[in-house]
């Protein structure tokens, strides 16, 4: 019950006072809580999110006729015709692609500050911003617009985090944020995709 | 470069790297049949010029059917990174436990450091414009 509230307790505090709450940082101390924060909050987000996607397109699914199916790629075809098995099978695996974004997104943020003249207060701040900055996935509990709203909210909440936390100026924490965002992420985000496609692929679904 | 007793957060990382790189080495060999359901490059698509980590997928796959040189050519510093993330996730549990020590790099970091990390990141870029990735 105790974790609970303090679970609850860490998310009212990241959406009300996010400034305050990435303040009040330990710079030392264990991952295990954030991670787990992190990984629990991601993982309900982004299955409700699934729920959204696959009631919203099985709408459409049914107006498409065969022929439009077989116009399109295969894997693209396969993957609309047995969504709902790709999406249990997406839930199933979150964990771990959460896990795999947390470190590649603490590690980008960090070189980047690091490059900056910033970083002062460690890798290990880092991933703790990233993790708590994951309240943002909250958003995701909206249909439809919840992705680009999280989305938003995730850079305001890494800026904010990452120039509190490290005790840096707002402008070098932005910078970190923003070129990985602006230049490399549209290129590692597919990378990070096709790796997660390629688990749940594995999973034995049809492809 | 000062080193430093490894603490228990040090032996979490070590195995979530090693978790993450399982799992990369698991997933690699796969990319390649996933890659037609990606999207391209954003900024390729509305510039004509690649962004730094253009031919990622590329250099991705060609790791995943083994072949460096290919993945070299798509992109070298994705490559490297991935080659070095991958061995720093399988040795990083080993080095902490046998070791007990880990580097401690200077904060903030020497000029002359953050210099070296741009001019990797430009003369890649360089690369990649020249090469037409």
């Amino acid at each position: 019950l105790g974790l609970l509230s303090g679970f609850f307790r860490t998310i009212g505090l990241f959406v009300v006072s996010p400034v305050e709450g990435f303040r009040r940082l330990p710079a030392t101390g264990d991952l295990v809580r954030p991670i787990a924060f992190y990984v629990i909050l991601g993982w309900f987000s982004e299955a409700v999110a699934l729920l959204y996607g696959v009631a919203l397109s099985s709408l459409n699914i049914g107006r498409m006729n065969s022929e439009f199916l077989r116009g399109l790629p295969p894997a693209v075809a396969a993957m609309l015709e047995n969504q709902g098995a790709y999406a249990a099978a997406s839930v199933i695996l979150a964990p771990v692609k959460l896990v795999v974004v947390l470190l590649l997104l603490s590690a980008f943020f960090h070189v980047l500050l690091l490059v900056m003249g910033g970083g002062g207060g460690g890798f290990k701040t880092t991933v703790r911003v990233v993790c708590y900055a994951g309240t943002a996935r909250l958003a995701l509990l909206a249909p439809v617009c919840g992705g680009i709203a999280s989305i938003v909210w995730a850079i305001s909440l890494w800026i904010v985090g990452l120039a509190e936390a490290h005790r840096t100026s707002y402008g070098r924490s932005a910078v970190a944020v923003g070129v990985p965002l602006l230049c490399c992420c549209a290129c590692v985000a597919t990378v990070v995709f096709l790796v997660f496609a390629g688990l749940v692929s594995m999973s034995g679904l049809p492809h | 470069l000062t080193w430093r007793d490894a603490g228990s957060d040090d032996r979490r990382i070590a195995w979530l790297g090693l978790a993450a790189a399982t799992v990369a080495l698991l997933a690699l060999p796969l990319v390649g049949r996933v890659a037609p359901l990606a999207p391209g490059c954003w900024l390729h698509a509305v510039t004509g010029w690649p962004c730094p980590t253009c031919g990622s997928t590329r250099a991705v796959a060609a790791l995943g059917r083994g072949r460096i040189v290919e993945a070299l050519g798509w992109n070298p510093l994705v490559t490297l990174v991935a080659l070095s993330g991958l061995v720093f996730g399988m040795a990083a549990p080993a080095w902490v436990l046998v070791a007990r020590r880990v580097p401690v790099l200077p904060r903030p970091w020497p000029l002359a450091v953050r210099l070296l990390v741009v001019a990797a990141v430009v003369g890649n870029w360089v690369y990649l414009v020249a090469a037409g990735v």
